[in-house]
């Protein structure tokens, strides 16, 4: 096992850690029965026998305190930023509440004069760079140290913001959603209505359809192929496959001698346009 | 970009000014005339160099300048996220109530339809 690990490091594509093979479909069953039953005396027995601890099956708990180790590096499970006496830089500014802006300007100011004198030391004694580099070292992390400590603040409120937007972004979707199901309300109770009144007076649709047919034919072609499509949409989403073909061929047979469709058709047209937006709306929340 | 992120990058910049002044100088050395007759041409390396120095000295400044303040302490901001934490599980139960509501609506409507596209085939 050591000389395969010792390959894999190297490989492109390392195995996965030999403990895959304990997880077999009666380890697992083992697992549960042991969980739900801790006591029963067969379940420990065949427990015993295994090579390993049978809670090694799941996942390891999450990480509570200390560090741990993730693509070769050590992270601090509190994430928090080093002060400087830890990185053993020494402190050029106050301790406590300090006024960042004026610390920082004199940590500029002093970088640049810090600088001037490097020059100097080269042209007169160029053996002694050393302490002037150094201070200038320490001054420039001294500025990148107080600009650190911004870092969290500044984390929290993008959170902040992040979470604003969600919040208005729930808030709006959830307001169209009510609107369209209130649109979608009232051409259901138009709807209704219509079929109440269709059941009484059906002469008069026989000359209303005699009289316009050319106008009403685009309206009808319209709207049993939006009608056709969308309920076919609709139909297969409800698992009605056969109902499509006889639909649309019937629906065309009977283009010139639609009666009592007409009336229903603006209005269903209509219907058939929320129903799309419906959908779209539905799909949006799948 | 935001301001933070900009400010570490002008420190860095000037610290790399300083670097890159001082080797220009060290490899374009102006020339020392050997002998009096031959006049040299002196290019004014110093002088850009030094500008440019106090140039970034300066951008730096300004960037320092417009730094954001810290106005809300560390617990204020936590205080905050809990509480967008909270009303946004409540817009999410209201969401989620909204959408069941739709789905019963779009069966209804569904119905409805049918009931139109079967009075057209058969009529």
């Amino acid at each position: 096992m050591e000389e395969a690990s010792a390959q894999q490091q190297g490989a492109a594509f390392p195995a996965p850690p030999y403990y895959f093979q304990r997880y077999t479909q009666e380890n697992i069953n083992l697992l549960e029965k042991a969980n739900a039953d801790p006591e029963n005396a067969e379940i420990t027995k065949s427990l015993e026998a295994l090579p390993f601890p049978i809670l090694a099956l799941e996942p390891p708990p999450p990480v509570k305190k200390g560090a741990y180790w993730m693509f070769g590096r050590a992270w601090p499970v509190q994430d928090s930023l080093a002060t400087l006496e830890e990185q053993g830089i020494e402190q050029l500014y106050p301790k406590g509440s300090i006024d960042r802006v004026k610390e920082l300007k004199k940590l500029n100011h002093s970088a640049v004069f810090n600088f001037l004198e490097l020059v100097h030391t080269l042209s007169t004694s160029p053996g002694e760079f050393a302490t002037k580099v150094d201070q200038i070292r320490v001054i420039f992390i001294n500025m990148h140290h107080i600009i650190n400590e911004y870092r969290p603040h500044q984390a929290r409120e993008t959170l902040k913001l992040m979470m604003e937007d969600q919040l208005n972004r729930k808030k709006n979707e959830t307001a169209a959603l009510r609107k369209t199901c209130a649109d979608l309300r009232k051409q259901l109770a138009t709807l209704q209505a219509l079929k109440q009144e269709r059941l009484q007076p059906p002469g008069l649709d026989n000359d209303v359809e005699m009289s316009a047919p050319a106008s009403s034919q685009s309206h009808i072609s319209s709207s049993t192929t939006a009608i056709s499509t969308t309920t076919a949409s609709s139909s297969t989403a409800s698992g009605v496959g056969t109902k499509p073909p006889r639909r649309l061929s019937g629906s065309e047979d009977k283009r010139k001698s639609i009666v009592d469709s007409t009336p229903l058709d603006p209005i269903a047209i209509k219907n058939a346009e929320t129903l799309a937006r419906m959908m779209d709306l539905c799909d949006d929340i799948e | 970009m935001d301001r933070l992120t900009q400010l570490q990058d002008a420190i860095d910049k000037l610290a790399l000014l300083f670097v890159s002044s001082l080797d220009h100088l060290t490899k374009n050395a102006p020339l020392v005339p050997l002998n009096q007759n031959i006049p040299v041409v002196n290019t004014d390396s110093a002088q850009e160099l030094a500008l440019d120095i106090s140039r970034q000295a300066k951008e730096l400044e300004t960037l320092i300048d417009n730094l954001p303040g810290i106005s809300q302490t560390p617990e204020d901001q936590t205080r905050d996220l809990e509480l967008l934490g909270q009303q946004n599980a409540q817009a999410t139960e209201d969401y989620e109530a909204a959408v069941s509501e739709a789905k019963i609506l779009l069966q209804e409507v569904t119905l409805a339809l049918r009931d139109i596209a079967e009075d057209q085939s058969h009529s």
